[in-house]
């Protein structure tokens, strides 16, 4: 990252505002919360594709077997 | 608003943008915590996530989330205690959503001041002027920290990029809940 990360700061006991960059021990905390963050929603995404992947087949097994789509939809 | 809403501190981001907002030195005196955030991700992108941490202590939160980005809802969820961050408290736009669209989040800490580990609601909206599937979210969480101190500080951050931004005039607003009036 070249671009200065900035965070603000607010003190709730005074209500002063600070902007301060971030240090290089908290950019690496961000780039390690990114990447399990990536981590989570990856695996969040594949179970979702998994299971439309199944219920797709499923659909499509219960046509073979005669039943119509609005029957299918119903169950 | 109630009068039991005190507004205990507010931030709006300036022209630089923001990596990150924290509220610290949070007084104990309150019932419970309610932020209401208005933000918007410099993530080139229609989307981000809003998430938070609390007194700076990470590998404590798990979540479920109920979302939906087309017609059909979904859920997620990780039921271990080892987030860094409190992750999906609700959604927010990305830069190439429609211009000057801003989130609309609520996240609700209730009994944030007790000595027993502390429950998270969230709700949260992604706001853009689109009809296609996956360029807006719906969402609603529960989470979950295993912190048995008081909460003192809040530090809200976006989404699976490390150098994302809050971008100008996005707005955070924290309030201390009475439970008298």
């Amino acid at each position: 990252m070249t671009e200065t990360l900035t965070k603000i700061i607010v003190d709730c006991s005074t209500k002063q505002e600070t902007i301060v960059p971030l240090t290089a021990e908290e950019i690496a905390q961000r780039e390690a919360d990114a990447v399990a963050f990536a981590e989570i929603k990856a695996a969040e995404e594949a179970a979702a594709q998994a299971k439309a992947a199944a219920k797709a087949s499923a659909e499509a097994k219960l046509a073979a077997l005669g039943l119509t789509a609005d029957e299918i939809a119903a169950l | 608003m109630a009068l039991t809403y005190v507004a205990i501190a507010t931030v709006t981001v300036g022209s630089g943008g923001a990596n990150t907002i924290t509220f610290n030195s949070i007084p104990n005196t309150y019932t419970d915590l309610l932020v209401y955030l208005s933000v918007r991700s410099d993530v080139s992108g229609t989307g981000s996530y809003v998430s938070a941490r609390f007194n700076g202590t990470a590998s404590i939160y798990q979540h479920i989330e109920l979302y939906a980005e087309n017609p059909t809802p979904e859920s997620a969820k990780d039921p271990n205690q080892t987030q860094s961050y409190l992750y999906t408290l609700g959604h927010c736009p990305g830069n190439t959503a429609t211009a000057n669209t801003f989130s609309n989040n609520l996240v609700y800490i209730p009994n944030y001041a007790a000595s027993n580990n502390k429950s998270v609601s969230a709700e949260g909206l992604a706001e853009n002027n689109s009809s296609t599937n996956g360029n807006w979210t719906v969402s609603m969480t529960a989470g979950f920290a295993s912190l048995a101190s008081a909460i003192s500080s809040v530090t809200f951050t976006l989404g699976s990029n490390a150098s994302q931004n809050f971008m100008q005039y996005s707005t955070a607003t924290l309030y201390g809940i009475e439970n008298t009036v």
